[in-house]
């Protein structure tokens, strides 16, 4: 009988986490990285608890960020594009694509609530058609540079509805 | 012919108690995109795009609104202070300041900064602390001399060099990012392979 019956079972397990994380932390660049936070802002990734966000924290492709009541956050994404998001906002990050030397170039972004403040970078400059916000009633087309766009909430989609109820910041005890 | 003014009164109250009703029921839709004038006094174009078509803003502080999916975007009009500020105003103070880049120059076929590049050290580290940055990126360049692979090499210790000063300097390692792009980027197309103007290391703080 072995002294520890879980020791190979913990080796395994470390040998697992030292392959797996590395390569998954390699797997994407960053889209960018946050630069502000004010009051509760949240990021939602596939199969994880939404995690609150700080200040040099990474964003990526597909990231869901949302901001609670009150709350902004302000973005440089890697083509030096800036973007903040106002209160009561959730902006997903559904495509980031900056390798200007293999001419791969994309960034659309989906605003399905809220208030979002932006600059254009790179990207719009080197190839303005692969540039796009989308909302659930209309979309912009961006050569630049500095725009606003405001998006009432209410039109979501019903997945979009269902994760606004996950996502929403859990109110203080006697705030209304 | 008394009952006949009443009557008219009457209607006249009832018609402005409608417009009222509808005028307070149809207030403007709030899903409203504006375009403003850039930080360096740029202003560019947006096209705002819906099921029934799209109307174009190119002039700085005009603004469409959208009032559903199957309609038409409203014409460009000037939105208030007022109505900006209510709608952006809290995006617009957490917007940040656009990125600053820097270029480091190298005396040739090393990883030993120029004097000139070596004075502007202090700055990229004054930036980078006023702003408090947390993403840095340092990218390492070569001349197009030289094999590729060679090329690659040397900018990629250019870049770690940097790296290193920087955090030298105190500034957060965890936000420092290095690539190497070798000859494959440069910063001017020159007929000289040798051009010193592409050796160098490009930091940009975030």
């Amino acid at each position: 009988m072995p002294r520890h019956p879980y020791s190979k079972y913990h080796f395994i397990c470390c040998v697992l986490c030292a392959l797996l994380l590395p390569s998954q932390a390699l797997a994407q660049d960053p889209a960018g990285s946050v630069k502000n936070v004010t009051g509760e802002a949240q990021v939602i990734r596939a199969g994880a608890a939404p995690t609150p966000l700080k200040p040099g924290d990474r964003v990526f492709e597909k990231d869901v960020l949302t901001t609670g009541k009150g709350a902004s956050l302000g973005l440089v994404l890697r083509d030096n594009s800036t973007l903040a998001l106002g209160p009561g906002s959730r902006l997903v990050v559904e495509r980031f694509l900056f390798e200007p030397e293999k001419g791969g170039l994309a960034q659309v972004l989906r605003l399905s609530r809220g208030s979002m403040a932006a600059v254009s970078g790179e990207i719009v400059k080197l190839n303005p058609e692969v540039a796009k916000v989308e909302t659930p009633l209309y979309s912009i087309g961006i050569r630049g540079t500095h725009f606003l766009l405001n998006m009432e909430p209410g039109h979501e989609t019903a997945e979009e509805k269902a994760q606004a109820v996950a996502d929403a910041p859990t109110p203080k005890e006697g705030a209304k | 012919m008394s009952a006949r003014a009443f009557v008219l009164a009457a209607l006249r109250l009832a018609a402005l108690a409608l417009a009222l009703l509808l005028l307070s029921g149809c207030a403007k839709p709030r899903n409203v995109v504006q375009l403003l004038t850039d930080p360096d006094g740029h202003v560019g174009q947006v096209t705002v795009t819906t099921q029934a078509g799209s109307a174009q803003l190119t002039q700085a502080g005009c603004a469409v609104r959208v009032a559903d999916a199957r309609s038409m975007p409203t014409p460009p009009e000037d939105l208030t202070e007022a109505e900006s500020e209510a709608l952006f105003g809290a995006a617009r103070r957490a917007l940040p300041e656009k990125p600053v880049r820097f270029i480091l120059y190298f005396d040739s076929e090393t990883t030993r900064l120029t004097k000139e590049s070596q004075a502007l050290l202090p700055q990229v580290l004054a930036t980078a602390k006023e702003r408090d940055s947390r993403d840095i990126a340092v990218v390492g360049h070569a001349s197009a001399a030289g094999e590729q692979s060679y090329n690659i090499d040397i900018s990629r210790r250019r870049a770690e060099a940097v790296r290193k000063l920087l955090i030298k300097a105190g500034l957060p390692q965890e936000g420092i990012e290095v690539a190497s792009h070798g000859s494959a980027n440069p910063l001017v197309v020159s007929s000289n392979p040798h051009e010193p103007r592409n050796r160098r290391v490009e930091i940009t703080v975030r």
